[in-house]
């Protein structure tokens, strides 16, 4: 063999030495590299070349793998979060179809989760309601405390409040709507309680542990604006009459329709309360002596002319109203109370049927009105 | 005047009488990320704390590693250097300056030369 073709011989070995590198980047193998002869030709330029393109491609693929698991860890942590919140929650697309849920929310609607992904949501009246917030979502960027009522597979229906927040994908565009749902069977249990527990079982009216309370945000209120608050306190006459004579069970109809009777000719800013046995009370914010005193003389009345039906018969009854005023007449909420009973009772003794304000030493702030 | 020169395991290296600190590359030599930080280490010393263009000779070299080439287009490199001329020779040479420019981006003013005369004059330029 002649010199020419050992050389010839060589060259063919390299070219098929860098096309086994090549090869092997191709088939993934990034640490193939060739070997530089060190006889100056192109040949060894482009191994070197080659070369380094191995290791910028393996530096490069370790920077995507080290993204990645960046990338897995976020992952991992979202899905701690949404599988570790005890409140439904849902992934929706664009097109308003879930594609992602957690068990809380596969619980709530008694629904498995792969016939959740990818629907618009399978009970009707819920898809309606998500679709209405997605769409507001996507206009607004959020809902807040949305009510919405979840039937499940039951047929159990669960009060939420929902809140939504908006998905966006690696490039910072909107990609979808995160959906929390709050079950709030709890809230309005506790929220029922309170309400119960602040009125009176037979009138429905505030009752005495209420009364207190509202009144002392009324004189809070009063505090801060200047405006004065007036007070009634009044009595039903003769109540002891109608017990004797139709029973008590006719006495509770007398206080339930004298309560509505209060309800319907008081004002919408006005709290009526049961303050005890005959006796109701009524918060007017925001008036005085005088405003107070007129409407006083508009229940009085009301209730002189009203026939009150207790079922086999008809019943007249009357009231005495006693007035006072804050801060006129007196500085404190005990205050208040105190000269509204006294003034109650000035008008018992005047006569009944009657409203008196209080009076104060020689104040006298109003006449009686019969 | 010349300063001496200090020799590391894959360069010889001085401080010219023009200012211009010399990094004469040994023939084939394969520079590890150790290696440039020995050679920027020396150059650092040569210096005498005034930032110094480098004339820097890879005409033979064989193999650049590419944290090498990282660390030599970095901020290290760019505190004792104004500028840096290379002068390729072989294929090899060739086709590492060219990565070392257009894959690392010298925070130095860089640039290839095959002449060491067109190299000296480039860097007048950069001179303090």
């Amino acid at each position: 063999m002649s010199p020419g073709s050992d050389e010839h011989g060589d060259e063919e070995a390299r070219y098929a030495e860098l096309l086994s590198v090549i090869f092997s980047f191709a088939a993934g193998d990034l640490s193939a590299r060739g070997n530089l002869s060190g006889d100056d030709t192109s040949l060894d330029g482009i191994t070197a070349g080659i070369n380094i393109l191995g290791e910028e491609l393996e530096a490069y693929i370790a920077k995507i793998d080290r993204s990645e698991n960046v990338l897995r860890g976020a992952a991992r942590y979202s899905r701690s979060l949404i599988e570790g919140g005890l409140d439904p929650m849902l992934v929706v697309d664009m097109d308003g179809r879930i594609t992602d849920v957690n068990e809380a929310a596969t619980r709530m609607t008694g629904l498995p989760r792969d016939q959740l992904i990818g629907s618009h949501f399978p009970e009707p009246s819920a898809r309606a309601q998500l679709a209405t917030a997605v769409a507001e979502t996507l206009a607004n960027g959020a809902v807040r405390n949305l009510a919405m009522v979840i039937k499940d597979a039951a047929g159990t229906q669960t009060e939420v409040l929902c809140n939504t927040s908006l998905l966006h994908d690696g490039h910072g565009h909107v990609s979808g709507v995160l959906a929390v749902a709050r079950d709030i069977a709890e809230l309005r249990r506790a929220e029922r309680a309170e309400e119960i527990a602040r009125h009176d079982g037979l009138t429905d009216l505030y009752n005495h542990r209420a009364f207190y309370s509202l009144l002392d945000d009324e004189i809070s209120r009063s505090n801060r604006s200047g405006r004065p608050i007036s007070l009634l306190m009044l009595d039903i006459d003769h109540f002891k009459v109608v017990n004797d004579t139709h029973g008590h069970p006719a006495g509770d109809v007398v206080l339930r329709l004298l309560s509505r009777i209060l309800v319907t000719e008081s004002r919408a800013i006005d709290r009526v309360c049961r303050y005890g046995g005959e006796e109701f009370v009524v918060i007017m914010p925001e008036t005085n002596a005088s405003a107070a005193t007129k409407l006083g003389e508009r229940l009085r009345a009301a209730v002189e002319r009203t026939p009150f039906d207790i079922g086999n018969a008809y019943v007249s009854v009357t009231i005495s109203i006693g007035v006072a005023t804050y801060p006129r007449h007196v500085d404190s909420l005990d205050g208040l109370v105190v000269a509204a009973d006294s003034a109650l009772y000035s008008a018992k003794r005047g006569g009944r049927n009657r409203v008196n304000g209080y009076a104060r030493r020689s104040d006298i702030i109003a006449e009686p009105s019969s | 005047m010349e300063s001496a020169s200090h020799v590391t395991k894959v360069a010889r290296i001085w401080l010219g009488d023009d200012g211009i600190v010399r990094v004469i590359h040994n023939v084939d030599a394969v520079v590890t990320l150790e290696d440039a930080q020995e050679v920027m280490s020396t150059v650092m010393k040569l210096r005498s704390g005034v930032s110094r263009p480098l004339l820097v000779d890879s005409s033979s070299i064989k193999v650049l590693a590419r944290d090498a080439r990282q660390y030599l287009a970095g901020e290290d490199a760019a505190k004792v250097a104004t500028a840096a001329a290379i002068i390729v020779g072989t294929p090899v040479s060739r086709v590492l300056g060219s990565f070392y420019l257009g894959l690392s981006h010298p925070k130095t003013p860089s640039k290839l030369f095959t002449s060491e005369k067109d190299a000296l004059e480039w860097l007048k330029d950069f001179l303090v």
